[in-house]
């Protein structure tokens, strides 16, 4: 989005600096699980890479563009830009990534899910930069759900949900595309049914609102966002068994 | 009235690939941007930002003092230097003197937001665009009227100073006695069917570059338009210049699907500013410009009665046209064409349509493939749905009920005589393709959670050929066919393609006729100056009337190459047979001469020696086909489709119930129109057409918010189909010549819109339930959530 | 602003000056250097008509920026087999298989087509999907496309 407004003279930036040239920002690390992500790391380096979480694997190939988006759209852009659309962002709050801030005052961390503040608004000073996002081992898992609604192919995500087991033993659902900034909702388990109040009262007490846009409204938004969640649900529970079947 | 029998056309023959193949897949192909002329400057308007307004100044004084600014024109200063588009000629309308105009700047009114109304000339692109933006415009805003009703509601603002409210035409269709019939029926349904405001939408934009020739005195004009002679007359018009003064280009277009018409301001413009400044003038649409411009919006009421065995026995169908701001292209025709086409494919004698199009504060319409047709087909097929569902019968049987037999056509209706087909045969061999019973068995097993399939089934008529009488593109076509001593044959025509590859089919037809192979013949088309006439690309014309002519054209000179031949070889002209580039004894096949030779010997021998006529190499053909009638019968009756394309569309879609998305799964279509000369690209357009007809039910909409700024801007708001999208297709072919046209084609450019969109609508229909249900299009996974709720309230 | 940017454009070094930060490879490709097969569609990087491969992977032209090509190879529709040599195998597949119809979208599809066969050659028909889904066609319904990019991926 931020290079159309830039064609077109919708915004005049007095400087532009130019990220890829920054050493091992394109790179992607993996050590004992733990992925470390370059500020410009493409989704296209994230699907090729075997040991990068498969989550965020899953997510990536199914981004909204086609293989040129993948090419040249990265995970740490998509995060700056904090589109509540997007689905890296719900994917980096459900992996608990931590990002690496650079400004003049030094390199500061800064979890996820505080990063995103709301719709297309972050953390992020205005003399501040990306520079990496640190990915725990904890949820590099093959043991993952996730479903996309949208309304056709060309369509952006209307509502997103990330399922994925936590330390505890617990399952953290994670609501994206239809709420302003992800929204993390915590279930048992064996838990068989969720319901619209659970997620209203995590919305609510999140600090997030529910997002309309040109392509749907908050009441089909609220509609469907349990059934994202739902829908992931059921597929990380399908694999956990899936995988515990000798 | 019918013209002689057609010859064989023989398409099994023919290699399929296009002419100029390897030119498209090189990227060679040079569409209207790809020429930018030396010392070129770049024109940008100045748009409206509101809906409707008065426009109380306008400050361009900034704008001017942009380094690289060329030129600035306003829409008071345009008034006198540029006439008005006409949108309704004199006479149209009885109550209003002369005809009635659009300004081509905006003057002292808003009628639309982007509605231009200055226009700066500069350098680059990029200086034009950013001046631009510094002009300042004072708006007095008045409330927009964006729906129908509130424009047609009394204490509305005329939007219009020379109409006197917002119906900018209205008419009625009829044949026998809805009323009585109606009344008579044992049952009556009645259904409401809206289809939202959608646009053709080719990958490539309008654009156009202009210069003046101040030696020849004449004007050089590069258009990305379907009718380049149209284009001309109307420039003519406009800038005060004779047509012969003025040369239009037509490049190969990045598609056109109606959208390339001509009518709207900023091609005159361009020519203007070019006049003006003594230099080549460019302007290039960019996507959100394009997407201004609309079309497809109906709000359509019907009431179908029937008796118990699914028999239609009158019909009654109000048809309403937002078409947005007025415009002077032929888009705003496409509701009279609509009505026109009711009732479709159906034998049902009692019939009337009343159809209105009113003016609104929404973007101008311009043509959109269908032409009116995909309404008329929507909403002939719910009937019929409706129909089925209220006596509890599969929907085919309804069509089995309803649909013509071939005997009994040629069939006249108010406003059409349908030519010929065999719409049962075509039913039946497409439901056979589509394993429909078993598909209905499948359906019923499996029910699963969360997902239901649905199955529709639809007829889609479509007139095509159409002869626009009272317009300057009409339904006949001009060509002129040249063979040189090399022994290739040159085709000069009026058509132009935007981009269906019909130069291919009529190269196939001269080639064929003439004798000689594909790779030597070459087709002109697109240049005023070179090329007859002609109507350009419309109503699938390119091969019907264009193809026919340039076949004339070439029959002549075969005429001419067996005349020679005859002397050649001292026979008759029966004893001949063409083949292989050669005309040679049909007897003893060593006796052969080319078509080179004997092209030369008709140059150097014509009346030199005894027997060899003076004749020339060069054959200039007109064709229109039979079946037209512009001059109104002793009942009042007119028809102005020569031909009738026909298919049958099954829809098989899984709608989600919880969701609401629908996933399109099979779409199978047999479709006949008539003689097909090239097969391949006759199934790329229905290829193309299902997907537009998918785009149009499931996902495409113009939207505007309460304040009428429109909302879907770029491709991620306005969605087209992407591959993903598209179901498994499954095509196949009746052939059923036109009895009226000379080579019994009927023209493939639009069928397969409204059957695809009736056949979706119909599955989704099917899945969700029985009832009563509205139906709007695109059907939105949120609205089909509605529908779903709503037949769960009623449960 | 002035960068000199140097790469490789269809296989031959190139070096243009850029003096504006906000102007695009698209931009720079058909105004400058020739490559009219690259098209504009939208100019949003959604329609995939301005396709092109920088070190062999697809790009939307008018998402990148001209000064971001330094240093890489950048290969057009026009590239592929210039100077009137054979068709490139998908260009003759689309070719024979009249895969197109106004073929403006026509250089987006080839190129990705091109760049998964490099890295792919014996791709899935999901794997074709997946490679075409960012590219809009208005014409053919995507019918022809997939029959054209099937016969180039399995001759």
């Amino acid at each position: 989005m931020l290079i159309p407004q830039l064609t077109r003279g919708t915004i005049a930036p007095d400087v532009l600096v130019d990220l890829h040239r920054l050493p091992g920002a394109a790179r992607l690390r993996t050590s004992a699980g733990a992925t470390t992500l370059g500020a410009m790391v493409s989704y296209t380096t994230l699907i090729r890479d075997p040991t990068a979480p498969p989550l965020l694997r899953h997510i990536a190939q199914g981004i909204t563009g086609g293989p040129q988006i993948r090419n040249q759209g990265t995970i740490a852009g998509s995060a700056c830009y904090a589109n509540p659309a997007s689905e890296m962002p719900t994917a980096l709050v459900a992996s608990g990534a931590i990002m690496r801030i650079a400004g003049p005052a030094g390199t500061r961390s800064c979890g996820a899910a505080d990063f995103f503040d709301g719709a297309f608004t972050t953390r992020l000073a205005p003399n501040e930069a990306l520079v990496a996002l640190d990915l725990p081992a904890s949820t590099n898992s093959p043991d993952y759900g996730y479903c996309k609604i949208k309304r056709s192919e060309s369509s952006w995500p209307i509502a997103t949900a990330t399922a994925l087991t936590s330390g505890n033993g617990m399952l953290n659902l994670v609501l994206g595309a239809a709420v302003t900034r992800p929204v993390t909702i915590t279930v048992p388990p064996e838990i068989s049914t969720l319901t619209v109040a659970t997620i209203d009262q995590a919305v609510e007490h999140q600090g997030a609102e529910w997002w309309a846009d040109e392509l749907a409204d908050i009441g089909y938004r609220r509609r469907v966002a349990i059934v994202a969640l739902t829908r992931a649900l059921a597929s990380l529970q399908e694999r956990i068994v899936k995988r515990d079947r000798p | 009235m019918a013209d002689m029998p057609g010859p064989a056309v023989g398409s099994a023959q023919w290699p399929a690939r296009r002419l100029d193949g390897e030119r498209f897949v090189r990227g060679a192909v040079r569409y209207l941007d790809d020429e930018i002329p030396p010392d070129c400057l770049h024109l940008s308007f100045v748009r409206g930002t509101v809906a409707h307004a008065r426009i109380r100044g306008l400050d361009t004084s900034l704008a001017a003092r942009v380094p690289g600014v060329r030129g600035l024109l306003t829409g008071a200063e345009a008034a006198s230097l540029i006439k008005d588009l006409v949108a309704l000629p004199a006479g149209f309308r009885p109550d209003v003197d002369g005809p009635v105009t659009v300004p081509c700047l905006a003057v002292d009114r808003i009628r639309y937001a982007g509605e231009p109304l200055a226009l700066v000339v500069a350098d680059s692109e990029r200086t034009a665009r950013r001046a631009a933006e510094l002009v300042q415009v004072d708006y007095e805003p008045v409330r927009p009227l964006l729906e129908i009703d509130d424009a047609l509601a009394p204490e509305s603002p005329r939007l219009h100073p020379q109409l006197p409210g917002n119906e900018l035409m209205s008419g009625v269709v009829s044949g026998g006695d809805a009323e009585r019939a109606l009344s008579h029926a044992p049952h009556v349904i009645e259904g409401r069917v809206d289809m939202g405001r959608g646009s053709a939408v080719p990958l490539e934009t309008r654009g156009c570059v202009a210069s003046w020739d101040a030696a020849e005195g004449r004007l050089l004009v590069r258009a990305a338009v379907q009718t380049p002679h149209a284009l001309r007359a109307d420039l003519a018009r406009q800038l005060d210049l004779a047509e012969s003064d003025i040369r239009v280009l037509a490049p190969p277009l990045g598609g056109g699907f109606g959208f390339k018409f001509i009518g709207l301001p900023e091609e005159p413009l361009v020519c203007l500013m070019a006049r003006r400044l003594g230099r080549p003038v460019r302007w290039v649409e960019c996507r959100e410009e394009a997407l201004l411009i609309g079309a497809r919006e109906y709000h359509a009421r019907y009431r179908a009665g029937f008796d118990g065995t699914g028999r239609m026995l009158g019909l009654a169908v109000d048809l309403d046209a937002n078409v947005g701001a007025l415009a002077a292209n032929p888009g705003i025709g496409m509701p009279s064409v609509a009505a026109s086409c009711f009732p479709g494919g159906y034998d049902v004698a009692d019939y009337v349509v009343h159809w209105r199009a009113v003016l609104t504060n929404k973007g101008p319409w311009n043509g959109a493939r269908g032409y009116g047709k995909e309404i008329t087909a929507l909403v002939l097929e719910a009937a019929a749905d409706d129909i089925a569902r209220a006596l509890g019968v599969d929907p085919v049987e309804v069509r089995r009920r309803n649909l013509l037999h071939s005997h009994q056509l040629p069939h006249r209706t108010a406003t059409m005589t349908i030519d010929s087909g065999d719409y049962h045969r075509a039913l039946t061999k497409a439901l056979d393709l589509a394993g429909y019973t078993d598909a209905r068995a499948r359906q019923h097993r499996r029910d699963s959670g969360s997902s239901r399939i649905g199955i529709g089934v639809a007829f889609e008529l479509t007139p095509e050929g159409r002869d626009p009488a009272g317009g300057v593109s009409r339904g006949s076509e001009t060509a002129t066919v040249r063979l040189d001593t090399s022994g290739h044959a040159t085709v000069l025509t009026g058509v132009t393609s935007p981009g269906t590859g019909s130069e291919t089919a009529i190269a196939q037809l001269v080639a064929e006729r003439i004798g000689i192979g594909l790779d030597r013949v070459r087709v002109v088309q697109g240049d005023t100056d070179r090329t007859p006439y002609g109507g350009g690309s419309f109503s699938s014309r390119a091969v019907l009337t264009g193809g026919t002519a340039a076949w004339k054209a070439a029959d002549q000179l075969r005429g001419v190459l067996l005349r020679a031949a005859a002397v050649h070889f001292g026979c008759t002209e029966e004893e001949i047979e063409v083949a292989d580039g050669t005309y040679r004894l049909a007897k003893d096949s060593s006796m052969r001469v080319s078509v080179a030779d004997l092209a030369r010997d008709v140059r150097a021998y014509g009346s030199a020696r005894p027997g060899v006529a003076f004749e020339e190499l060069e054959a200039t053909a007109t064709y229109m086909p039979g079946n037209l009638q512009s001059v109104p019968d002793a009942l009042g009756r007119v028809q102005q489709y020569p031909t009738y394309s026909y298919g049958v569309y099954v829809a098989e879609a899984a709608v989600d119930l919880d969701t609401g998305s629908v996933s399109m799964r099979r779409l199978t279509a047999v479709h006949d129109c008539g003689t097909v000369v090239n097969p391949r690209m006759v199934n790329a357009q229905i290829n193309g057409a299902i997907a537009m007809g998918i785009g149009i039910a499931l996902c495409e909409e113009e939207t505007y918010t309460p304040e009428g700024l429109p909302v879907n801007t770029d491709f991620k708001r306005y969605l087209l189909p992407r591959l993903p999208d598209m179901p498994h297709i499954t095509l196949d072919h009746l052939e059923t010549p036109s009895p009226f046209s000379l080579l019994g084609t009927k023209g493939a450019g639009e069928s397969g819109i409204g059957g695809t969109v009736a056949a979706i609508v119909g599955a989704v229909r099917d899945a969700i339930g029985p009832g009563r249900h509205a139906i709007r299009t695109p059907l939105t996974p949120p609205r089909v959530l509605a529908q779903l709720d709503a037949m769960e309230q009623h449960a | 602003m002035t960068l000199t940017v140097d790469f490789t454009l269809d296989g031959a070094a190139t070096s243009i000056t850029v003096t504006e930060a906000a102007i695009t490879l698209l931009d720079i490709l058909r105004q400058q250097l020739g490559k009219t097969g690259t098209r504009a569609g939208c100019r949003n990087g959604d329609c995939g008509a301005c396709t092109v491969l920088i070190d062999g992977e697809a790009y939307k032209s008018c998402l990148v920026p001209a000064w971001r090509v330094t240093g890489t190879t950048v290969e057009t529709i026009q590239g592929l087999a210039p100077n009137g040599e054979p068709l490139h195998p998908v260009q003759q597949a689309f070719r024979n298989e009249d895969g197109f119809q106004c073929g403006f979208c026509l250089a987006g599809s080839v190129l990705c087509l091109v760049s998964l066969l490099r890295t792919n050659p014996d791709p899935t028909d999901q794997s074709i999907v997946d490679s075409l889904v960012g590219n809009l066609c208005r014409c053919t319904g995507y019918q022809q496309i997939m029959t054209a990019a099937r016969a180039a991926t399995d001759p």
